[in-house]
């Protein structure tokens, strides 16, 4: 039996870099949960779109602000899914970052699902910078009742926030 | 048994989590449950509600017994490493090791390597919410309504895990196309009562996503049976994404009008936000117009009569504005709303023509909604029941810049012989503005003495 053991480690070390290698949308998931932001800033690298999606989302809802740099790289990756570069971006309005309005504007302009419109919407509604109050405005007449309502949320937010001092 | 959490979560579009979001609650219940501990490791015990779990530990790591209700449970130990004895309820468990240094169970060499190696790979082969997630990156409509078909074979698999039959679902929603038999197969789980609410909501969320006119009647069906309020909303919430085709079919739209109805009537709690915004598009005239024409044909009570012209009333009120900017193209339908509201007045149920009396004259400061049923009013000016008359007397006299014939009706002959000081009273008290002729003066058109 003594012979045993150094295989099983082997067997159990290789099955481990496994399980290491393999951080699934359940872990991040649980990792968003438990405000894990390294763990959460380490998946935005990762290929599978969900994963990221999900970290990002974890991100901003977490408070990572630590992050900002990462969400805003991701966000301006052309070559990333429409949906990863959406959740980066909602991650950096949660995150108040509003140096980041210009680029959910211009992901708004583009984007073509309702979904997407929506999410970015919404962001937007909370940053109220200039640019956002000016797309919010142009959402308001979008075919998606989603979208418009939420376009006409964030107006409404926005003339709160400036009539309370607030941002722009 | 099932606390792994493989929720659906957040992912999609992130903001759509409550208040400001759309995504249904997270599932639980996972079918792999893996723990790997070294030397010196405590870790909690293994996942409850797992198909399969693993537990591996080597010298020194201390692991607690698995708990109950896993399918199938594998402890392996090398020496120094302390497991109880696991509690009853794993339909199979097996635990080999050198546990508290002891060895008393050993399993071969072979054996041990074999178990390793099956583990493993019923690891890697198992479906997880990320190999699941997986088929949502097929791209073109053949490849994805494969992948359809297999999501929503296992979202219907009643015997699968509840956990990654969500994640089927969630998984399905990011798709672009899917077969009619698998947008039956999702559009089932969402009418189906029985089913857990959870799953459901998902159903509905994802059946919304595709935005396909087929889903329709599957959401009706699901408004009009038992519902929880939290599925209610996603159900409502899938209505909204498939507005523009609902709205391009009359019968379906009065179908699903008719279903909120239901639903809004078997609900003890507030109606969600999104009831409201529904309900604002797919009520229109025609659909009031249908529903009252099929209400008055058949049998119906005094109470339905009143429910159905309060609705066609309260409707046209609320969006007066709009109909009245388009009064050319409305004026067909809004007569045909007026001439059915009229036409349920039973003479014996009092609180119908009170109903309607207020709310005629509400609207009738409006010229084109007030030429659409002054007429009417002037029998109602000399009704015997002085509370109608009173109705009738405050809708003619917004009729006042409209000079319609109940308005002439109203100077001609009903206030001159008006005796009820209540009426006379509450007539002038109608409105008076400083320095401005009050509502009878200027029924009357009274002339003011300027005052120096």
């Amino acid at each position: 039996m003594r012979r045993a053991s150094p295989l099983l480690f082997l067997a159990a070390l290789t099955v481990s870099v496994l399980w290491a290698c393999s951080v699934g949308v359940v872990e991040v998931q649980q990792a968003a949960d438990a405000r894990d932001c390294g763990l959460l800033e380490a998946q935005l690298g990762r290929k599978e779109p969900w994963l990221v999606e999900e970290a990002a989302s974890g991100l901003g809802m977490a408070g990572c602000g630590e992050a900002a740099g990462a969400l805003t790289s991701l966000m301006s990756d052309g070559d990333r899914d429409e949906r990863v570069r959406v959740a980066a971006g909602v991650a950096l309005s949660r995150l108040g970052r509003l140096e980041a309005a210009p680029l959910l504007v211009e992901e708004l302009s583009r984007a073509s699902h309702p979904e997407a419109r929506y999410a970015l919407v919404t962001a937007l509604g909370r940053l109220c910078t200039r640019e956002a109050v000016g797309a919010l405005e142009g959402a308001v007449a979008d075919g998606d009742i989603y979208v418009s309502r939420a376009a006409r949320k964030g107006l409404a937010r926005c003339a709160a926030a400036m009539a309370g001092g607030g941002a722009p | 048994m099932r606390t792994a959490r493989v929720s659906p979560g957040s992912a999609s579009f992130p903001t759509r989590r409550p208040p400001d979001a759309r995504i249904p609650p997270p599932c639980t219940g996972a079918d792999v449950s893996l723990t790997i501990a070294t030397r010196g490791a405590r870790i909690p015990p293994p996942r409850t509600g797992a198909d399969v779990s693993l537990t591996i530990a080597t010298r020194g790591a201390r692991i607690p017994p698995p708990r109950t209700g896993a399918d199938v449970s594998l402890t392996i130990a090398t020496r120094g490493a302390r497991i109880p004895p696991p509690c009853a309820g794993a339909e199979r468990s097996t635990d080999r090791g050198a546990a508290n240094g002891g060895g008393r169970r050993v399993i071969p060499l072979p054996g041990q390597a074999f178990l390793v190696f099956l583990a493993v790979a019923a690891f890697s082969c198992a479906t997880t919410p990320d190999s699941l997630m997986e088929l949502s990156l097929f791209r073109g409509t053949e490849r994805e309504e494969e992948a359809a078909t297999r999501l929503a074979d296992l979202a219907a698999d009643t015997s699968a895990d509840p956990g990654l039959r969500c994640w089927a679902l969630k998984s399905l929603a990011r798709l672009d196309h899917l077969s009619p038999s698998a947008l039956s197969q999702v559009g089932r789980i969402v009418q189906n009562g029985g089913e857990w609410s959870v799953l459901r909501s998902w159903a509905a969320y994802a059946l919304g996503e595709f935005r396909r006119k087929e889903a329709i009647p599957f959401y009706a069906a699901a408004l009009e049976g038992p519902l929880a309020p939290d599925t209610g909303y996603y159900v409502l919430d899938g209505l909204g994404k498939v507005l523009p085709a609902l709205l391009q079919d009359t019968e379906l739209n009065q179908r699903v009008v008719e279903a909120m109805t239901t639903f809004a009537a078997g609900q003890s709690a507030a109606l969600p936000e999104v009831y409201d915004l529904v309900n604002e598009y797919v009520v229109n005239l025609v659909v009031l117009a249908v529903a009252g024409d099929k209400l008055l044909s058949g049998r119906h009570t005094e109470e339905e009569a009143y429910v159905s012209v309060l609705r066609m009333l309260s409707h046209v009120e609320a969006a007066r504005s709009k109909y009245v900017a388009a009064f050319e193209a409305n004026r067909g339908a809004m007569a045909r709303v007026f001439d059915l509201a009229f036409a349920s007045l039973d003479p014996q149920y009092r609180p119908t023509w009170l109903l309607l009396a207020w709310y005629v004259g509400v609207m009738s400061d409006n010229r084109e909604l007030a030429s659409l049923c002054a007429g009417r009013l002037v029998g109602w000016l000399e009704a015997p029941d002085p509370q109608l008359r009173l109705l009738a007397v405050f809708a003619a006299t917004r009729m006042d810049l409209v000079n319609t014939e109940a308005h002439v009706a109203l100077i001609d002959r009903i206030l001159r012989n008006e005796t009820d000081p209540a009426i006379l009273r509450l007539f002038a008290e109608l409105s008076r503005e400083p320095g401005r002729p009050d509502k009878l003066q200027r029924t009357l058109r009274v002339k003011m003495r300027k005052t120096k």
